[in-house]
């Protein structure tokens, strides 16, 4: 069960990392409107333009130069999504099979460039989206929601989520390590012991719920208030949104590379 | 009137099988007492009364008179509970309990925020409470990172920042390394306020208190000098416990 | 059945969110009014966590090689009640999305509504309907099968529709919808034992914990084998019908696909292969020159985009590299 570790490295990678980045400084705000905008961009590209999401991926790119942001990590994580994009996108090349073009004795027909198209902007999405999660930390992305006037209640709730997070995978990775002694070769919990492992563990999490509630009590825990703070969104973060959302929509509705490409192809 | 007093009394989770029976005890201002006893003999469930967590049975019915706690000459009711908790500062066993805002510094604000401070007295007492404690460096760090004696640390700097006349340490020491537990200790020493700890660790309390309350079954069974008492090793034994490892032969 | 954004156009993906926002506001309106509420909420986050957690345990499924997991949705609503398992469970979506590349930040409207939202609602009215007349192991399971396969299906139908209004698959629905049932049956039939063997386990040790649960309820006979073997027998039926339907369903994917690999169609392909290889020999530019050179077709403006869009991106690789190798030298 490396995921339980895995998820465990991830998350304290995701905490002890983020000062260090240059885009940390920017206001979450700024950084989630960014990350909004680029998505629907994305999404929005038809599924056969190719060129337009390979435009998105330059500028991914860019952004993870300028940023320091290391998209190796996030590759490695990719195979859970393509399981569900590759159900849905596998058929494309079968059902459409115009051919536009050929390179070398291939022929390059619309369904494979679409099912190319679905996959990079799957890529690319989560790519974004991790490096929402690295620059901004969750408390910062939830000051951000906060501010587009999520309630407090659910706010705090998810803070709390990802707050008792790795106590609860680390609970879960022990728990599952010493039944892996006691039982050697097992790549799972056995059938009989299904109720018991996981129902322990679930009540002990109430039981530390409750405590949790017992120390927030007694420091006058109130709850219409949010526990993330809203940071000032300056001017430097003004900037970072005017540059981001002007390149992005350059990118997208301006062929810029089509216009680089066309010296090439003649 | 002491700062803390309990009088006569007694509660149970369930009808008819009290875990603590007729107490009754005071704490005077500056004293430091250590409170022990074996596992079950009722020591979180006497602390979680001292913060209004819990209350006393009522003793309707029976010619006594209900039982009552009062800290800084104050009731402790459900209605007085928001002034108590002002009053008292909780230490939890577990720090991960104590410690769920984002980073330190906000975890050490959130009780004056809670009761209404200005942004600016809320941020004095911020670095007052991260000063005692010695870790004033760690204030934008997020909890997650931080070692188990650095949250133990912070979790005494987020009660320390409403600066209550009496603090509760419940098992300070539990799960410390030796360098982290002698750190905890120095820094729990040269705190000014009055100090009750919960504790197994009877080293522990044999070095920081001066008064020891030793309880069996949810009765007080001793109450006087540390020392007298955890060097009484036929008193320790018939109570479930045994003698410090430093007075053992 | 964590949906990609790459799945969903804005409109869809809009839309979504939209429903499930509905959704949240109208649970944040009813948590507020539980007069439990101040305890609720510590509660819901660390249960967030733990289920989160949970989910990542495998369990051996007897008598295969394979592993089932919880299903959240309906054990936090077991647990919680909908409105507050709800808000749990957007938490629990929205930390999958981004820390660990599971579902994406568009796409969280559609996955809060496929997951959250089914697991959470209906499920809490299944759970509702057989709890009303007590509690006992039997009805634990029954209520966490079949609410269980219930919801996913629900969420595994959604799922298809929102892809195919989303326009990016040329999969046809009953195709699409062949292979998404059938799969997400046989997970929902097994995570449905493993959440009720969870709160079968619960009720037994803290009966308290359950959601709208009457304890005084008469605990009803049970026999683990007997409702064992009568929800596998029930499993097996609908299965293997839903399975029929699929494969005699004229556009099945299996149909498809072996359809497209048959030989007809492909030398159909061959000759466009021929032609447009002595095409690439005509050529003598970077790229074989086609129609497009010229024209203002969509493929010229892709290829040459695609083109325009590689040499920058090698450009940038090889400042990148430049830019690392300086920082290198600056730290040593």
């Amino acid at each position: 069960m490396n995921r339980l570790d895995d998820a465990l490295n991830t998350v304290q990678r995701m905490e002890h990392g983020k000062r260090e980045l240059p885009f940390s400084c920017v206001h979450p705000l700024a950084l989630f409107l960014t990350a909004a905008v680029f998505l629907v961009l994305l999404t929005s590209i038809p599924k056969n333009r190719l060129d337009l999401v390979l435009a998105m991926g330059v500028w991914v790119y860019l952004y993870a130069l300028l940023g320091k942001m290391s998209i190796g990590e996030i590759l490695k994580k990719l195979w859970a999504l393509f399981a569900l994009l590759f159900l849905v996108g596998i058929a494309n090349p079968f059902l459409d099979r115009k051919v536009l073009f050929s390179l070398g004795t291939i022929p390059i027909t619309s369904g494979m460039i679409s099912m190319l198209v679905l996959f990079l902007k799957g890529a690319l999405a989560l790519i974004f989206a991790s490096f929402l999660a690295s620059s901004a930390g969750m408390a910062g992305i939830l000051s951000a929601l906060s501010m587009l006037h999520l309630p407090p209640v659910l706010i705090n709730v998810i803070y709390l989520i990802y707050r008792y997070l790795s106590l609860m995978l680390r609970e879960a990775s022990l728990v599952w390590t010493a039944y892996r002694l006691r039982a050697p070769g097992q790549k799972g919990i056995h059938f009989g012991t299904w109720g018991s492992l996981v129902g322990m563990m679930l009540i002990r999490s109430m039981d530390r719920a409750a405590r949790l509630y017992q120390s927030m009590e007694l420091r006058g825990y109130r709850p219409q208030t949010a526990f993330v703070t809203r940071g000032r969104f300056d001017q430097k973060s003004l900037l970072y949104l005017a540059v981001c959302l002007a390149t992005l929509l350059l990118v997208r509705f301006v062929p810029v590379f089509s216009f680089i490409g066309s010296f090439m192809v003649d | 009137m002491s700062l803390l007093d309990v009088n006569r009394v007694s509660f149970s989770y369930v009808k008819g099988k009290p875990v603590l029976k007729n107490v009754t005890f005071s704490v005077e201002e500056g004293e430091t007492v250590g409170i022990i006893g074996a596992n079950g003999a009722g020591k979180s469930t006497l602390l979680k009364l001292l913060v209004g967590l819990l209350f006393p049975d009522p003793m309707a019915g029976t010619a006594m008179e209900d039982g009552w706690i009062s800290v800084d000459h104050q009731q402790v009711t459900p209605k007085s509970l928001s002034r108590i908790r002002q009053q008292i500062g909780y230490v939890f066993q577990d720090s991960d309990i104590q410690l769920f805002m984002p980073t330190v510094a906000e975890d050490v604000g959130f009780a004056p925020k809670n009761y209404g401070f200005s942004k600016q007295e809320v941020a004095q007492r911020v670095t007052r409470a991260l000063q005692m404690t010695g870790t004033y460096e760690l204030r934008d760090r997020s909890c997650l990172e931080l070692s188990g004696g650095q949250k133990k640390l912070v979790s005494l700097a987020t009660v320390l920042s409403m600066s209550p006349p009496l603090l509760i340490f419940d098992e300070p020491t539990s799960a410390l390394d030796p360098k982290n537990r002698r750190l905890v200790m120095n820094v729990f020493r040269s705190l000014p306020e009055t100090r009750m700890i919960v504790s197994h660790d009877l080293d522990l309390v044999l070095d920081l208190c001066n008064r020891v309350i030793l309880l069996c079954d949810g009765k007080i069974v001793r109450d006087g000098n540390a020392r007298d008492i955890l060097s009484d090793e036929n008193l320790l034994e018939e109570n479930g416990l045994e003698l410090p490892l430093r007075l053992q032969k | 059945m964590h949906m990609a954004d790459a799945l969903l156009s804005p409109a869809v993906g809009g839309v979504m969110i939209a429903a499930s926002a509905a959704a949240a506001g109208y649970s944040v309106h009813k948590v507020v009014k539980d007069p439990d509420f101040k305890q609720k909420i510590p509660a819901m986050g660390v249960m967030g966590a733990f289920v989160f957690a949970a989910q990542m345990i495998n369990f051996t499924i007897p008598g295969t090689c394979s592993s089932g997991h919880l299903c959240g949705g309906l054990l936090l609503t077991a647990i919680l009640g909908p409105y507050a398992g709800f808000l749990s469970m957007i938490g629990v979506l929205l930390i999958q999305c981004l820390f660990f590349a599971d579902g994406g930040l568009l796409a969280i409207g559609a996955n809060v509504w496929n997951m959250a939202f089914y697991g959470c609602f209906v499920g809490s009215l299944i759970w509702s309907a057989f709890m009303k007349k007590g509690v006992s192991k039997a009805r634990i399971i029954l209520a966490c099968v079949i609410g269980s396969v219930v919801t996913l299906q629900m969420g595994a139908f959604s799922v298809t529709l929102e892809t195919l209004l989303s326009g990016v698959t040329e999969l046809p629905f009953g195709t699409f919808l062949g292979a998404m049932l059938p799969i997400h049956l046989a997970i929902g039939f097994v995570e449905g034992l493993i959440t009720a063997a969870v709160l079968c386990f619960v009720h037994q040790v803290r009966p308290t914990l359950l959601w709208n649960v009457e304890n005084a309820g008469e605990e009803a006979r049970f026999s683990y084998k007997k409702t064992l073997a009568v929800l596998t027998c029930a499993f097996l039926l609908i299965g293997g019908g839903l399975s029929l339907l699929a494969s005699s369903y004229p556009d099945g994917l299996e149909w498809s696909i072996e359809k497209l690999t048959g030989d007809t169609e492909l030398e159909g392909e061959e000759t466009g292969v021929y032609e447009t290889a002595s095409r690439v020999q005509e050529s003598t530019s970077f790229l074989p020159d086609y129609a497009f050179k010229n024209s203002e077709s969509a493929a010229g403006t892709t290829v040459s985009g695609v083109v325009g869009c590689l040499v920058t991106f090698g450009v940038l690789a090889g400042a990148g590299a430049l830019m690392k190798i300086k920082g290198r030298k600056k730290t040593a």
